[in-house]
């Protein structure tokens, strides 16, 4: 991998007002522009961000102040998904690591179960929703377990190509320190793997997300694949639309703390917050 | 002498052999233990089952018929994502001021799992390739998009002036300097894309109803509503042994094109 650090494309002395700005206001121009295109197509698939902002107001933010005023659809949907997803995604963001420490330190035993691993990972996890939802039912853990499975491969690869890549001498200076095994584990291994492994995990969240919403469209009473799928039963295209931009939320605030989680953690090492301009 | 952290890797043929080894016992142990009854019950076939069961479907039309449909929203989806990618990649990597605008938009896009907006495009465009197609392509764009943009940056800018000073003139350093650069980036782009492409292909098959091109979802849709586990497990199969080809396909590729210049993983 080259690692090329272009010069940051936000110059140092601009605000952070500046920066927000430059961030929310082309958001907020696709919004003024979605009302004037869905207001002259007037169709009922795409419904006016206003029409998409009653059903959020009404769902989301409208319970009583025992709830925190959040609605129903909070508690009866998009709770039950970020369970379910948190325990998938976190069950294969630690075995994932673990495992990949593991095989990345001895290729000699991974050898072993090579070609069994790559099977897996070639393996679209939609497939094996059938087969887990028949043996073991469409309740929350088989969900997550769903989830697990197609969530863990991109982590458990990334960590393995991270450790393996990690230079001799940074691991040979390590015993210079008199470090023991775990300390150049835990001091010079896995931060150096440490990028390498969070570009695994922003590419198992992607397919998580991905997973939550399958298992939701298929076999839930609940969820925000759910919801999605009784709005086109319904008709109810202003609350697929709802359900959607809560999808994306979701995905980009996940998305945000995993980047920011990177940056303290690895510091200079960090790489996820290159986006589009840096 | 204790072992060092991190063994150093072992020969390939060694490697290859372990892998045959554990596999096949991995293999006979399941069956042995299915068999005695140790692990499962009625909702464990027998490894042989399966395996029987993975080459009679190989030998049936309807089920290369189903795998042809999967191939080609991934396909179709894939080229759709590409196009676009490399165009808006190319044009966000030249300006700037366009990659910094476009940077919220993108980001809340980015993140929405491509198989929620299926159902939409479904009721809007029918069942056929053209819905199945755009759902995958959403989920495809955005490794191929970021991967040119990487490539873009990642020229050198020394290199465009020198090919200026040669004569060359703006399209003569697209094609001789700016492509090449770029190009294996892109082809990293569409390779890690094509793993999640084939992921949203198969998920959207999962809300057709039944009928001819209901592709590889569609057999586990019908297979679960018979509970017919040993064709579920076959067709797992079948799709493992067809992801393992294409990515093996994917990366030769890219070794011999492009040798040691790769892209960014993404």
């Amino acid at each position: 991998m080259t690692a090329v650090a272009p010069p940051s494309a936000t110059p140092a002395s601009e605000s952070w007002w500046g920066r927000a700005a430059v961030w929310v206001l082309p958001i907020l121009v696709m919004v003024v522009v979605w009302h004037f295109i869905t207001t002259g197509l007037d169709s009922i698939f795409f419904p006016t961000p206003a029409a998409i902002w009653e059903v959020l107001r009404l769902d989301y933010f409208s319970g009583p102040a025992s709830q925190l005023f959040l609605g129903d659809v909070v508690f009866d949907d998009l709770l039950p998904s970020l369970w379910r997803f948190a325990l998938g995604w976190g069950f294969a963001v630690v075995s994932g690591i673990l495992w990949g420490l593991l095989f990345g330190l001895r290729p000699g035993w991974r050898a072993w179960v090579e070609p069994l691993l790559e099977f897996g990972r070639a393996i679209p996890p939609p497939l094996v929703l059938g087969i887990v939802f028949v043996t073991f039912g469409a309740g929350d853990l088989p969900k997550a377990a769903l989830i697990a499975f197609g969530a863990v491969w991109p982590v458990l690869f990334n960590t393995i190509d991270g450790v393996m890549s990690v230079s001799e001498v940074r691991i040979a200076s390590g015993r210079t320190f008199g470090w023991g095994r775990r300390e150049r584990i835990m001091r010079i291994i896995v931060p150096d793997a440490g990028s390498s492994i969070f570009a695994g995990v922003r590419v198992s969240l992607g397919i998580g997300l991905i997973l939550m919403v399958l298992t939701e469209f298929v076999g839930a009473t609940n969820g925000l694949g759910y919801t999605i799928i009784r709005a086109q039963r319904g008709f109810d295209f202003a609350a697929m639309w709802a359900a959607l931009v809560v999808l994306a939320v979701v995905g980009l605030v996940l998305n945000s703390l995993l980047v920011l989680l990177e940056a303290r953690l690895l510091g200079w090492r960090a790489t996820s917050a290159r986006g589009l301009d840096g | 002498m204790t072992t060092s952290v991190r063994t150093t890797p072992i020969p390939r043929v060694t490697a290859v052999t372990r892998g045959i080894f554990g596999s096949a016992v991995f293999v006979v142990l399941l069956e042995a233990a299915v068999r005695t009854g140790l692990i499962g019950s009625a909702s464990l076939p027998l490894p042989s089952e399966v395996l029987a069961r993975t080459a009679e479907m190989l030998f049936e039309p309807d089920v290369w018929a189903d795998v042809l449909a999967t191939m080609k929203s991934w396909g179709l989806g894939l080229l759709v994502a590409g196009v676009i990618g490399v165009g808006l990649g190319m044009a966000l990597g030249s300006w700037r001021l366009l990659a910094r605008l476009s940077r919220g938009p993108v980001e809340l896009l980015r993140p929405l799992p491509a198989v929620a907006i299926a159902p939409l495009l479904l009721s809007l465009l029918g069942r056929g390739v053209v819905s199945r197609s755009l759902a995958v392509a959403y989920a495809a764009l955005w490794p191929i998009l970021f991967n040119t943009i990487y490539g873009m940056r990642s020229v050198d800018p020394v290199a465009k002036e020198t090919a200026r000073s040669f004569g060359l003139d703006s399209f003569g350093v697209l094609t001789r300097v700016t492509i090449p650069t770029m190009s294996p980036f892109v082809f990293t782009g569409v390779r890690v894309a094509s793993a999640i492409a084939l992921i949203v292909a198969v998920s959207v098959e999962f809300l057709l109803p039944g009928g001819e091109d209901r592709g590889l979802g569609g057999i586990v849709v019908e297979a679960q509503a018979a509970g017919d586990l040993l064709t579920m497990y076959a067709t797992v199969v079948i799709a493992g042994l067809l992801g393992l080809v294409t990515n093996a396909v994917l990366v030769a590729i890219e070794r011999r094109v492009f040798g040691w210049r790769r892209g960014l993983a993404q």
